[in-house]
């Protein structure tokens, strides 16, 4: 070991690396690891790490053997890393970094230049501005912050052994401190139900980061002795099938988008998921019409879960059948009636083995203060259970965004939206659009300056938050009591875009 | 690749203008003036960046090579460039 705290997710780890010594873990479409491989190299790099003066840390990983290594190897060395999001803008890696009192991060170097992220060659450039990046050995490049006076002072508990980001509404991402036990029960929990074996190679297209990989393509994976599939090229249909086949897949992983791209090689689609026993798809809601066509053109189900930052992955589909499906064994789901709301509605509660141990100070807000006396976590997704048991989803209490699978918090665009001097007050909501979902602005100001507005967003939003479209009112309509009347404002947004493009909503 | 011979680097770019305007449901204005500014620069996140080249694909009768430089795809110019060199 190198360090006197040993990790309760690195001893399982540990454990499956000896009993499937010889099989393959991991491969990224350039390299190739058997579990021996996989501990060597987290023993290796750890011990390279536990020297690292630092004892918290923000991972930036690419979809590659390099970054899940690095990432075991800081939980070894116990460095606390945090899990962040390639999405992310430079600034939003500061803001993460001062908020959470983070100097040194490490990015995968081919994160730099992943086509299939936003296409910023300038990232680095930028970084250097604020820090240094200090040389250390293999892929990962290592950032020091040199401003260390704007760090906050957080305190991190002392089970954590990683820390993951949901959405917040702090003006930063919501870091949640994870337990190795809770990570583990989340992996044997998912694994179980998706009757992992040894032989199973598990395509996985999300990034690391994100809780459809981290629920799905990883622990899981390992804790049954099969093979991970990471995929680095860039996202196009073509491509994507090519090594779906190549590598013999038989679990493929993807968010919804995806299925709507790869519908587009409908006539091979058949041939190429004949090795695919399993399809998961989830963090967004997948239209019937993508399910329907790709069962029609490939012959699979696509199965789902519903999973929540704070509690793991809770029930698991494999598309057979209803809403989300059961819950996953050791899990709990109950529906409380909310009658604070106005008509009352069904929200529901979850407990599981891997929730979250606390989120790091969220100005006041805590997990804990959404629990009830008997352990349950009530979430703010609406829906109900049917009488064999299984989960159906029919929405949402809060305003959250779903753009591809990314959460986005729609207090976050308003809150830049209002540092404009031009800008009195705005309001951001989601409306269906012809291709995606759509982010609307409605803009109270006494000006009509879309372009600048836009341009003013690009320089101050990552680019996924940016909106669509922006409605300008010189007056938002408000009731007695104060609060916007947002039915207005949505009649004015149908009758805006009918006469600019035709969108229907 | 079969894209029409006829057809030269303006129409090209014109139509990716109009492809890209469609894709991200007005998310990115963009004429053809802005053909060499950083699709980045004008909102591009890569969500859009694979609907706007699986639209290409589809309607140009293309296929991208995976292999390509992540500047290939930097503005509308260097896309129209590319297609035109493929013809």
């Amino acid at each position: 070991m190198v360090n006197e705290k040993s990790s309760v997710l690195i001893v399982e780890l540990f454990k499956a690396c000896e009993k499937y010594t010889d099989n393959v873990a991991l491969m990224d479409g350039f390299s190739s690891f058997t579990y021996r491989d996989l501990k060597f190299s987290i023993n290796e790099v750890g011990r390279m790490y536990s020297e690292l003066p630092m004892n918290r840390c923000l991972i930036m990983p690419g979809s590659t053997v390099d970054s899940l290594i690095s990432f075991y190897a800081l939980i070894q060395a116990n460095k606390i890393p945090f899990l962040g999001d390639p999405s992310w803008q430079v600034d939003d890696i500061i803001v993460v970094m001062q908020a959470y009192g983070i100097s040194d991060a490490f990015f995968d170097a081919k994160w730099f230049d992943d086509p299939s992220r936003d296409l910023n060659i300038s990232y680095r450039e930028n970084l250097c501005a604020l820090g240094e990046f200090r040389t250390l050995p293999g892929e990962m490049e290592w950032f020091h912050l040199a401003n260390h006076s704007s760090l906050a002072e957080v305190n991190i508990d002392s089970k954590t052994e990683f820390v993951r980001f949901s959405s917040g509404s702090t003006g930063h991402p919501r870091a949640l401190q994870f337990s190795g036990s809770a990570a583990v029960a989340a992996a044997q929990g998912w694994s179980a139900s998706a009757c992992y074996t040894e032989s199973e190679i598990v395509f996985c297209l999300a990034t690391l980061n994100n809780g459809l990989a981290f629920n799905t393509s990883i622990l899981p994976v390992f804790l049954s002795g099969g093979a991970t599939r990471l995929y680095r090229a860039p996202l196009l249909p073509s491509a994507i099938l090519t090594e779906v086949k190549r590598c013999g897949a038989t679990v493929f992983v993807g968010f919804p988008f995806i299925f709507k791209l790869l519908l587009s090689k409908k006539a091979i689609l058949k041939e190429v998921f004949q090795s695919v026993r399993l399809v998961v798809s989830s963090a967004a809601p997948l239209e019937e019409k993508i399910n329907e066509d790709w069962r029609e053109a490939s012959g699979k189900y696509i199965g789902h879960y519903y999973g929540i930052a704070e509690a793991g992955p809770v029930t698991f589909n494999d598309g057979s059948s209803r809403g989300s499906g059961f819950a996953i064994k050791g899990n709990f789901i109950k529906i409380t009636r909310d009658y604070t709301q106005d008509p009352p509605v069904d929200r529901i509660s979850v407990k599981t083995p891997s929730m979250a141990i606390e989120y790091i100070s969220d100005g006041g807000k805590t997990i804990s203060s959404s629990m009830d006396d008997k352990g349950y976590y009530q979430t703010q997704d609406l829906g109900r259970v049917e009488r064999d048991g299984s989960v159906v989803i029919t929405g949402r209490n809060d305003k959250v965004i779903n753009i591809a699978g990314v959460k986005i918090d729609p207090n976050d665009i308003e809150r830049v939206i209002n540092r404009n001097p031009l800008v009195k007050d705005s309001v951001v909501e989601s409306r269906k659009g012809n291709n995606c979902e759509l982010i609307v602005a409605f803009i109270e100001s006494d000006y009509e300056l879309e372009n600048d507005l836009r341009d003013y967003c690009i320089d101050n939003l990552p680019r996924i938050k940016i909106p669509h479209r922006f409605v300008f009112v010189k007056k938002f309509p408000k009731s007695s009591t104060g609060k916007v009347r947002l039915a207005n404002l949505r009649k004015l947004y149908k009758q805006n875009v009918n006469d600019e493009s035709g969108v229907t909503i | 690749m079969n894209i029409a011979v006829c057809r030269d680097i303006e129409q090209i770019e014109e139509e990716l203008c109009e492809i890209l305007k469609n894709v991200s449901e007005g998310k990115i204005s963009i004429t053809v003036e802005d053909k060499n500014k950083a699709l980045p620069d004008l909102g591009m996140d890569s969500v859009t960046l694979l609907s706007f080249l699986v639209v290409i694909e589809d309607s140009m009768g293309v296929e991208w090579s995976t292999d390509l430089p992540p500047t290939t795809f930097n503005t509308i110019s260097s896309i129209a460039s590319y297609l035109v060199g493929e013809k």
